[in-house]
């Protein structure tokens, strides 16, 4: 039921569902034309925009928000990529069309519309369930990164814990987490 | 006295500072209406795609296809709480452990702790990273990994020395029993498999190899001498070492020229299994 309908929004009694616009997303004039430092900045931006459809919660959103941060400004992609997987089997990945698919990812767990087909529609659930995964894994860590100082290099930087065996669910969970990167063309 | 004549009627403890009460307040009552309150506070915002063009737009036309996918199914379980790393997981990447009633073989014992190789829905059961190396060490200790629901438990009091705790149910027996499992399935497929209908492989199809000549036992390659060159994900049992696997793999079930090529809404179980095995050996 409708309560409230505008240009921007339509509220339902249980929702809220505001309308898209290329606010949202990155088309593909804007990834190929895009200067370094406005490609960086606009896709952050659309990043952060897509916060208030990750949870309802404070907590869930400030996880998204410290993980965006994370990944934006500290995280050696390649770094942890060579760890994972065999050298063999890589391949050369486009920093900005990843960056586009992992947004595009984002868009598909959180979004509605009538001209999705129902194969669209599974990945939809998917991607959700997947993006909240991946926040509750890292707001785990973070956990334990803030109880001592020196653990923010071995998490953060460095993946030790790729090698050394202290912690194999979570070095399994990356593992999994990298194929489907490499399946999907993201960098999540 | 033409000050603090107040605190003669209200006399409160000696009349020093600490003892001053607070004054309560009652808050001011304010229409939410006149406030700025969050307009759609607690109600859960989706992004609406208006139109086939904005969708096309913003995330392409095609799907993809990941209920077809071995990883992003994986990574969708619901999340469990590893037991060793108190961290949370996906379920599909843990073992599940129960605890089932013991036989006669333990005499004075009432249950023994469990690795489950098909989970099973039902309180009172633990998880735990699915590795052999785990339980190659001392930590940590089978006593932590069993389910708390025992310890809540109100009418039984079962202490941990009543339970069987046995490593090797976690180590060589898990294996013996998975390759177990995955033998079976293997027949099974051979039974159900007899024509000769030669397949298509499509993307996120998984290829059962069994190789020495590969280092790796999970890898994602493209096949790029295939038509669409499809993204397969290639599953190479060598580390198990059985010749009847080999047998199977390299001859009976062997459906095209890369290997065993399965779709995993088809073979769904089967290629848990493999890659679970391969995960917990490596």
């Amino acid at each position: 039921m409708v309560l409230i309908k505008s240009r921007k929004s339509i509220v339902t009694a249980t929702n809220v569902c505001i309308n898209s616009s290329s606010k949202f997303y990155l088309t593909e004039e804007q990834v190929q034309s895009l200067g370094d430092k406005e490609f960086l900045t606009a896709s952050y931006r659309r990043f952060l925009r897509m916060r208030q459809f990750i949870s309802k919660r404070q907590m869930v959103k400030e996880s998204y928000t410290t993980y965006l941060r994370y990944k934006f400004k500290i995280e050696d992609f390649e770094l942890k990529r060579s760890k994972l997987l065999s050298v063999s089997g890589m391949s050369a990945m486009d920093f900005r069309s990843s960056v586009q698919k992992s947004l595009c990812f984002l868009i598909k767990a959180f979004s509605i519309s009538d001209a999705y087909s129902k194969d669209m529609i599974d990945d939809s659930h998917k991607c959700k369930k997947i993006i909240k995964n991946l926040l509750t894994v890292d707001y785990h860590r973070n956990r334990i990164i803030n109880r001592s100082s020196n653990m923010y290099q071995y998490y953060r930087k460095d993946f030790t814990f790729f090698t050394d065996g202290q912690n194999i669910g979570l070095k399994q969970f990356e593992e999994n987490l990298m194929r489907l990167n490499e399946c999907l063309g993201t960098r999540l | 006295m033409s000050k603090g004549w107040r605190k003669l009627f209200v006399s409160r403890g000696d009349g020093t500072k600490n003892s001053l009460k607070k004054t309560l307040k009652v808050p001011e009552v304010r229409s939410p209406l006149l406030t700025n309150f969050h307009r759609w506070a607690g109600k859960e915002r989706v992004l609406k795609l208006t139109d086939k063009e904005q969708v096309t737009e913003a995330v392409g036309n095609s799907s993809w296809d990941l209920s077809k996918n071995l990883f992003a199914n994986l990574l969708a379980s619901p999340m469990r709480s590893d037991k060793a790393s108190r961290f949370k997981f996906p379920r599909d990447l843990l073992i599940q452990m129960k605890l089932v009633q013991t036989g006669n073989e333990n005499p004075g014992k009432l249950a023994t702790l469990m690795p489950l190789i098909n989970m099973k829905s039902g309180k009172s059961s633990s998880y735990v990273a699915n590795s052999l190396k785990i339980f190659k060490g001392k930590k940590p200790g089978l006593g932590q990994l069993v389910p708390t629901a025992v310890n809540d438990s109100g009418i039984a009091n079962i202490s941990l020395s009543d339970i069987v705790l046995d490593k090797s149910l976690f180590t060589e027996k898990h294996q013996e029993e998975l390759l177990q499992c995955i033998e079976n399935c293997m027949t099974q497929l051979v039974d159900r498999r007899k024509s000769s209908v030669p397949v298509v492989v499509e993307d996120w199809d998984v290829v059962l190899t069994y190789d020495h000549n590969n280092d790796n036992d999970i890898e994602l390659v493209r096949l790029k001498q295939l038509p669409k060159d499809p993204t397969v994900i290639i599953l190479n049992l060598k580390v198990v070492e059985n010749d009847s696997i080999r047998a199977l793999i390299n001859d009976k079930l062997k459906n095209h020229e890369v290997g065993v090529v399965l779709k995993f809404l088809k073979d769904e179980r089967l290629i848990r299994l493999v890659y679970s095995l391969l995960n917990f050996s490596k």
